[in-house]
């Protein structure tokens, strides 16, 4: 794997030599060289010297679409450009001066930090003050870097710049004077930032940082999005996630150490990096190791500003409230506003209205056990949204990539979920009964076993939730989960408390129950017909499943409920018959269903790549993005998967209408479809990076500048809006 | 109708709670941690490509390295060029240390090799590895959480006692590599003398590991 030679030497320096000695244009302007991807090129702020002066000079490298070359530290894997200088008599260079690095995930396993498209690395080079003036002197070097796509290869150039000599000061040149200045200005220098570190409870690393430069990071809060990133390579784990708390007066990052801290704290230098009202900031910063800073009041910060955000007007600056903009506060309303939605959600309508219809039978003879178990619903619902706060938290301490949703993406998970739903179905339909476990439509229960039954049908309701998220769930729970373990589980209790206030308001309210209709024959009708919603949620979750895991997945699952059907029928039979026959009837069905489950677990846990997109969406990547707004061209993204019905039904309502696909048509906005549906690192660091922890996520690019974030429920004008606004029209 | 039993229904109950545990558990050893120096060494048993099975338990009082290869990285051909990993396989075999060479590499990727390819291309230069395995589903390198070309784990007697670099030079140019301090050969001469070894983590460097 050897790079194509690159120019021959000669033929360089010929070329050099003709164009320095034809044009004037070539002063400020070294010669280009290439390797297979980048083309390098020394280019000077003034096109001469004078004695005893300093000029700035810079490296110059542009890499191919998708490739890049790295920063100082390159991160988990890469190598830094290097220059190795060829000076006259008395010259000297000093070190690179380094832009802001990006963050390159490759994969979710590593992270490496570097640069793609067009980079400057300035220099300054000193004259001797005895420089002779009028001849001209050539600066020479030779540049080695590591250029990656999804292969590396080693690249280097040799380089040269012929620069005149003269009296007094020189002409600034005009093509790269500018540029090379404002890289200057941009890159990261210290800022008068102070910065501490302590050792976490659970041995990570926490990083406070305040100072004034930080003001406006602290007002955007998470939608800055900070980064920190070290000098020396064997300080943290590039790849970890580095959760941020903002204070009235600093943030405080905690980090993953790698071996270089893991044991004692050394003092850590690195770049802080975030980005407020579309532009990208780098100060340098050094942490003492004599603790932390004091960052004030946490919670305090993250006004409303809106600028991340400019989507659907006030739809979206409410929206914006309940996405973290709003605190805490925000975060609790917008929660339980998501979980009292998650009421209508037709996956848990039919289970918790059947409830809510037992109650209404027994309030009249039982008010005080009703309203217990209205309280034990209660209990059943939080506890179950904590457990599954808790576990979201725990899998993101420990790095891994979960979301809202995330339990959607095991297959498993899905077919047993849609195995359920097909279940209740069944159950309402009147194919079997449950003694007076889910519901209490039967009565004459114990209380006892009563209580026990409205902590499922919490837990139960709480089950058949979690494909559905709600308008305002998804952007609370998404800002939560940014925020420290506490901010998140608070959140999951709003959620919840939402999603049970309905039911508990019910069984304190007996006159409320009174209005609802009085229970009677009607009630079987209608408890049947609420059979076919959780038949259509469970045909849905197959389709999940037949993206995620292919037709075989789907045979297992269809398989495994008709196994399930017969495994209740047996069961029926079962009964009526005696002795032996009912022993083998039921051990004949216990073995049908065992099989047909072993069948599930074996062909369903094989996710099958063709069922990931579809043919006519184009699939995305970052560096698709890049390279069609390198073209001029606007990217949407469509962060999306199958099993969220919010995704759908945005789909369905705006991105696939006629006005909208023209809209895109005509303005030349390329579609691309992230589809989270299985398990994706890369997706899911995306997401982060705009302050999401599930789907959907609606991203439009311009060419050039940040992209527009759009509300999470869609409509056709606001896409076409966007579009429009993007367009400049 | 039928009713069934409040025994049954805490079976059902039991049955679901299990299925959620399973699936909890099969997303969450995706996060496992990575293995640190000390502790155990993350077992895996699999094929070789010469068709024996290698099972890292089998080795529990023995000395183990892993080294992750992908002969399209050019650190990765910096080392096997210059004989710098050739010479310690066969040093380190004839030592009684184990050499297990593992490539991650995704099968759709342009530097997938087939096992015979793989077995060539270390026949060339001279290697000897005690073991070389294909891990195209990335499954051995995230349980040992390998990111890079070359990236070294030695395993003593079961327990993580090494993970870095081969040496301190991060480049792919042989000459520049010249001099270089060689972390694994002093990592196990400590470790066969029955001493502490002096940098049990050092800085990983070369291309990333091509997982699927």
């Amino acid at each position: 794997m050897r790079p194509l030679r690159r120019w021959p030497a000669a033929l360089i320096a010929g070329v050099s030599a003709a164009l320095a000695a034809s044009t004037a244009a070539q002063a400020g302007e070294g010669v280009i060289d290439r390797s297979e991807n980048v083309e390098a090129q020394l280019v000077s702020a003034a096109n001469a010297v004078a004695p005893g002066e300093d000029v700035q000079l810079a490296l110059r490298l542009r890499m191919d679409p998708h490739w890049h070359t790295y920063w100082r530290n390159p991160g988990d894997a890469g190598e830094p450009t290097r220059i190795d200088w060829d000076l006259p008599e008395g010259f000297e260079a000093g070190d690179l001066t380094w832009p802001a690095p990006h963050a390159l995930p490759f994969e979710g396993v590593l992270t490496n930090y570097g640069y793609e498209g067009e980079i400057l690395l300035p220099v300054t080079l000193s004259a001797p003050v005895d420089l002779a003036v009028g001849t001209p002197v050539t600066i020479s070097a030779h540049a080695t870097w590591l250029e990656c796509e999804d292969i590396c290869i080693p690249g280097d150039a040799d380089l040269a710049i012929e620069l005149q000599t003269v009296e007094g000061s020189a002409a600034p040149d005009r093509r790269w004077a500018g540029r090379i200045a404002e890289t200057i200005e941009q890159a990261p220098r210290p800022e008068g930032l102070s910065a501490g570190l302590e050792r976490a409870d659970d041995g990570r690393v926490e990083l406070s940082i305040t100072g004034d430069a930080l003001a406006p990071l602290l007002e955007a809060g998470g939608r800055a999005e900070p980064h920190f990133f070290p000098f020396d390579g064997s300080m943290l784990d590039h790849n970890a996630a580095q959760p941020a708390v903002f204070g009235s007066d600093g943030l405080l990052m905690t980090l993953t150490p790698a071996f270089g801290l893991r044991d004692a704290l050394v003092e850590l230098a690195g770049v802080l990096v975030f980005e407020t009202g579309g532009e990208r900031r780098a100060i340098e910063l050094t942490a003492a190791t004599e603790g932390a800073v004091e960052i004030g009041a946490v919670g305090a910060a993250g006004g409303g500003g809106s600028s991340a955000s400019g989507g659907g007007g006030s739809l979206s600056g409410a929206l914006d409230f309940f996405s973290g903009g709003g605190g805490l506060i925000g975060l609790i309303i917008g929660g339980f506003l998501g979980g009292l939605i998650l009421n209508l959600m037709p996956c848990v309508f039919p289970v918790l209205s059947i409830k809510a219809f037992g109650f209404a039978k027994r309030a009249h003879d039982h008010p005080g056990e009703v309203r217990r178990h209205g309280l034990v619903f209660l209990a059943g619902v939080l506890v179950s949204f904590l457990a599954l706060g808790g576990l979201l938290a725990a899998l993101q301490a420990s790095g891994a990539s979960a979301g809202w949703g995330f339990q959607l993406q095991n297959p498993l998970f899905v077919t047993a979920l849609a195995m359920l739903m097909f279940a209740i179905g069944l159950n309402l339909i009147g194919a079997f009964e449950i003694g007076g476990g889910l519901q209490n439509v039967g009565g004459g229960l114990a209380a006892r076993g009563g209580d026990v039954g409205a902590f499922f049908t919490g837990v139960l309701a709480v089950i058949v939730a979690t494909p559905c998220t709600a308008p305002f769930m998804a952007g609370a729970l998404g800002f939560a989960l940014t925020q420290p373990a506490y901010v998140s589980l608070i959140t999951f209790a709003a959620i919840g408390l939402g999603l049970a206030a309905p039911f508990v308001v019910l069984s304190f309210a007996p006159g409320l129950l009174r209005m609802l209709p009085k229970p009677g024959a009607w009630m079987d009708a209608f408890r049947q017909f609420l059979a076919f919603p959780m038949f259509l949620t469970a045909v849905w979750l197959v389709w999940v499943l037949a993206r995620q895991s292919g037709a075989e997945a789907v045979l297992a699952a269809l398989a495994a409920m008709t196994a399930l059907a017969f495994l209740i029928w047996a069961f029926r039979q079962a009964r009526s018959a005696s002795g032996l026959g009912a022993l083998i009837g039921r051990a004949a069905a216990a073995l049908v269903f065992i099989a047909a489950i072993t069948g599930v677990a074996l062909t369903a846990g094989a996710p099958s790549a063709q069922a990931i997109v579809t043919a006519e969406e184009e699939a995305w990547s970052p560096e698709r993005v890049a390279a069609l707004r390198a073209e001029g061209r606007s990217v949407f993204v469509d962060f999306t998967a199958a099993w969220c019905i919010t995704c759908q039904f945005n789909k369905r309502v705006a991105l696939t209408r006629r006005s909208v696909q023209d809209a895109f048509t005509e303005n030349d906005v390329v579609f691309l479809t992230a589809d989270w549906t299985s398990r994706d690192a890369l997706i899911a660091d995306e997401l982060a990076r705009y302050g999401r922890s599930g789907v959907p996520l609606y991203l439009l690019f311009a060419p050039e500048g940040d992209p527009l974030i759009l509300p999470q429920l869609l409509t056709e004008s606001i896409v076409i809006d966007a579009v429009n606004r993007v367009s400049g029209e | 109708m039928i009713l069934i039993s409040r025994r049954n229904i805490s079976l059902m109950a039991g049955v679901a709670c299990a299925a959620a545990l399973t699936a909890g558990a099969i997303i969450s050893a995706d996060a496992q941690e990575a293995p640190a120096i000390g502790a155990p060494a993350p077992d895996f048993t699999v094929e070789t490509v010469s068709g024996e099975t290698f099972s890292m338990a089998d080795y529990a009082d023995r000395t183990v390295v892993l080294e992750w290869v992908n002969p399209g990285c050019p650190y990765v051909q910096r080392h096997y060029n210059t004989g710098s990993i050739p010479s310690m396989q066969v040093d380190a075999t004839a030592d009684d240390v184990v050499w297990v060479a593992v490539n991650s590499t995704n099968p759709n990727h342009r530097d997938y090799l087939e096992g015979a390819e793989l077995q060539a291309y270390v026949d060339e230069h001279g290697g000897a590895p005690s073991a070389l395995i294909l891990d195209p589903e990335g499954e051995i390198g995230r349980l040992y959480d390998a990111r890079r070309t070359p990236d070294i784990f030695i395993v003593h007697e079961g327990e993580v006692a090494y993970i870095g670099a081969v040496d301190d030079r991060n480049t792919a140019d042989a000459a520049a590599a010249e001099g270089a301090t060689n972390y694994v050969r002093a990592a196990l001469t400590s470790i066969s003398a029955g001493e502490e070894i002096a940098q049990p983590e050092t800085l990983r460097y070369g291309c990333t590991v091509k997982y699927s």
